[in-house]
């Protein structure tokens, strides 16, 4: 069922079961989970069901720190979220991004890799990926010209990615949300404030608003919040009556941690012969899986550095394609869309069914966890009277050191190989510079700001995504990651939202 | 030989001498010692150049061509310029393969083909 809660009385009090506050990849995915159930589920979307500016403002705020993209471009605000715009770029994480590092500071999940493959199955139809497979083996199997570089797969292993349609999550459930009996689905429904109870140890309560001056009550006996890494933090911070630090914030943690996929050229890959590469190559909308060149667990340890890859581009396009923090600049993220398509036919009009001597390699890599790394709040408010997100985004020296070693790695085994030689790119030839240069972006993936772990002293939520402290509110998405890995954060936080799911169907006693 | 014969081999001979040279390159190609014959194929000689350049900043004890020569040289008892390059390969291979490694100019080249270039950029100055 579909309310607009600009059509509603005002003032009016909503009430189920679960009450899910985001309807992007995590929202959409959970509410999905509880069709047909005997329970009453609640999916608050604070936009509609198209693109508007004045919803796309409410997520407008300042940056510091690290150089990065207009904030209010990075998401969408409106039924199916981020997935309105996104690539549909997929992959696993690795089991090393689950461990403690003790190479890398506040490293480690409460839960490990094995926990999630059975969800990153379902996760896999939920994306209308292929079958739940990322070993090169297989897909070489299934095409023989998918032929890996010679490298010793001890030290260098082919990361394979699987390409969503992409799917819209936006126009791909509508109906099936709207039709279903038990889901009652709100647009124009922002939340600016979770109402604990005295002791903040649970939630009683959600007030909604919207630009039509609409103020509502949400009453459940459970909250998953599932509005993306930096409204998840945004609310959480904004929600102080209870508690002054703001709900689960106690220990100062909440917002803190924030991660992005630093994803930045970094060399060159040169041959004596042409070379096609197919395994490493893609075609958008066209090819269904594609391999990026990845550093074994073991030389990570060895080299004690973070988990990236390296994706190839012909370097003849790549050289005069300017840098995505460069292009993706503009507030409109729909102008960001056009940018990318732009990308897209330069690269594509590049090609050469002869093949290339020389490649770009390009960089995504996890951030190292980072306290100072955070959302907070700013003292402007935005059109509904909330205190607006602000980021400092803010880098190590861990993670420049970390991308100069994967190339002297993959430079190392090509020379093993006798088949070419790797070029570092200036900004990575001095060990001893820490600095990053003016193209370096993120990935537009908003991870962290609600951690999950152990301590509530360095987390927010636990191995089961509920917020320390209080018994009925959870989080999902990538906000809930301890580390962010180097794969795009999408399948991954889906599979974790069903996780999630299942785990709040066995939780019987939550909705007594 | 016939006169006319010799004398088209003679000028024939001059120009391929004379190619190199014209380029600002004075390296025998068939000198192996001087050639890295992967990176060769991959680099202009600018690059080479550079990438000799930076190995001789990097290691000042070598800057000089006996000493590089006498380096590359090492284990390889032989003039003959095939076998020559074929021991030299197998020398940067097994470089790569126990991190004998060094970065010049941002290029990851084996120390061996950083030598090599290291000769070229001193013979081609």
């Amino acid at each position: 069922m579909h309310i607009d809660a600009k059509l509603i009385p005002d003032h009016s009090v909503i009430e189920g079961d679960i009450c899910i506050i985001g309807a992007g990849a995590a929202g959409i995915s959970m509410a999905l989970e509880w069709i047909n159930t005997p329970y009453n589920v609640i999916l608050l979307e604070g936009g509609g069901f198209d693109y508007e500016p004045a919803m796309q403002d409410l997520y407008r705020g300042k940056t510091t720190g690290q150089r990065y993209y207009p904030l209010e471009s990075a998401r969408l605000h409106y039924f199916g979220g981020t997935t309105g715009h996104w690539a549909g770029f997929c992959s696993v994480f690795d089991p090393i991004d689950f461990e403690k590092r003790d190479w890398v500071p506040y490293s480690g999940w409460p839960i490990k890799r094995g926990d999630l493959d059975a969800f990153y199955v379902r996760a896999q139809r939920n994306l209308d990926l292929g079958p739940y497979e990322y070993s090169y083996e297989y897909w070489r199997e299934n095409d023989p010209s998918l032929v890996s570089l010679p490298f010793d797969p001890n030290a260098v292993f082919n990361k394979m990615w699987q390409f969503s349609p992409p799917t819209r999550f936006g126009s791909k459930y509508k109906d099936t949300i709207v039709n279903a009996p038990n889901i009652y689905l709100y647009t124009y429904a922002n939340v600016t404030d979770i109402t604990a109870n005295e002791h903040a140890s649970a939630i009683k309560q959600v007030t909604i608003k919207n630009l039509a001056g609409k103020q509502h009550t949400v009453k459940a006996k459970c909250f998953v919040l599932a509005c993306c890494s930096m409204q998840n933090a945004r609310l959480l911070l904004a929600s102080n009556k209870q508690a002054p630090k703001g709900l689960g914030n106690d220990h100062d943690v909440v917002g803190r941690y924030f991660m992005e996929h630093i994803e930045i050229k970094s060399a060159e890959m040169w041959f004596p012969d042409p070379e096609q590469l197919k395994l490493y190559s893609i075609d958008y909308g066209k090819t269904k899986v594609r391999a990026e060149l990845a550093i074994t667990a073991e030389k990570q340890r060895e080299h004690r550095i973070l988990n990236g890859t390296a994706s190839f581009s012909p370097l003849e396009a790549a050289r005069n394609q300017p840098a995505f923090i460069d292009i993706w600049k503009s507030s409109d993220p729909k102008e960001r869309a056009k940018a990318f398509g732009k990308f897209d036919e330069t690269e594509r009009k590049s090609k050469s069914s002869n093949g290339h001597n020389s490649f770009q390699l390009f960089t995504r890599i996890e951030q190292a966890p980072n306290p100072n790394s955070r959302i907070s709040l700013d003292t402007e408010t935005d059109a509904l009277g909330m205190r607006r997100a602000m980021l400092h985004w803010e880098l190590t020296p861990l993670e420049k050191r970390s991308i100069r070693m994967i190339y002297e790695i993959i430079g190392r085994q090509i020379g093993i190989a006798g088949k070419g030689r790797v070029r570092l790119m200036e900004y990575l030839r001095d060990e001893h510079d820490d600095s990053w240069p003016e193209f370096t972006g993120g990935g537009w993936h908003h991870m962290g700001t609600t951690r999950m772990g152990t301590d509530p002293k360095t987390s927010v939520v636990d191995a089961n995504c509920k917020v320390h402290g209080i018994s009925n509110l959870f989080t999902a998405g990538a906000s809930n990651y301890a580390t962010a890995a180097a794969p795009n954060p999408t399948l991954t936080l889906v599979a974790l939202t069903l996780r999630l799911s299942d785990h709040l169907k066995r939780s019987a006693g939550i909705f007594v | 030989m016939e006169r006319r014969a010799f004398v088209r081999l003679s000028a024939y001979t001059a120009l391929v001498l004379a190619i190199p040279l014209a380029d600002g390159c004075k390296t025998n190609p068939n000198d192996p010692l001087s050639q890295p014959f992967l990176f060769s194929r991959i680099a202009d000689i600018k690059t080479l150049r550079e990438a000799g350049m930076a190995y001789r900043k990097l290691a000042p004890h070598e800057n000089d061509p006996t000493s590089l020569r006498q380096l590359l040289s090492e284990g390889k008892p032989t003039t003959d310029a095939k076998l020559l390059t074929t021991l030299l390969n197998r020398q940067v291979k097994q470089d790569f393969a126990s991190a004998k490694v060094i970065t010049v100019a941002g290029w990851v080249l084996s120390v061996t083909e950083a030598r090599q270039c290291a000769l070229f950029s001193i013979l081609n100055t």
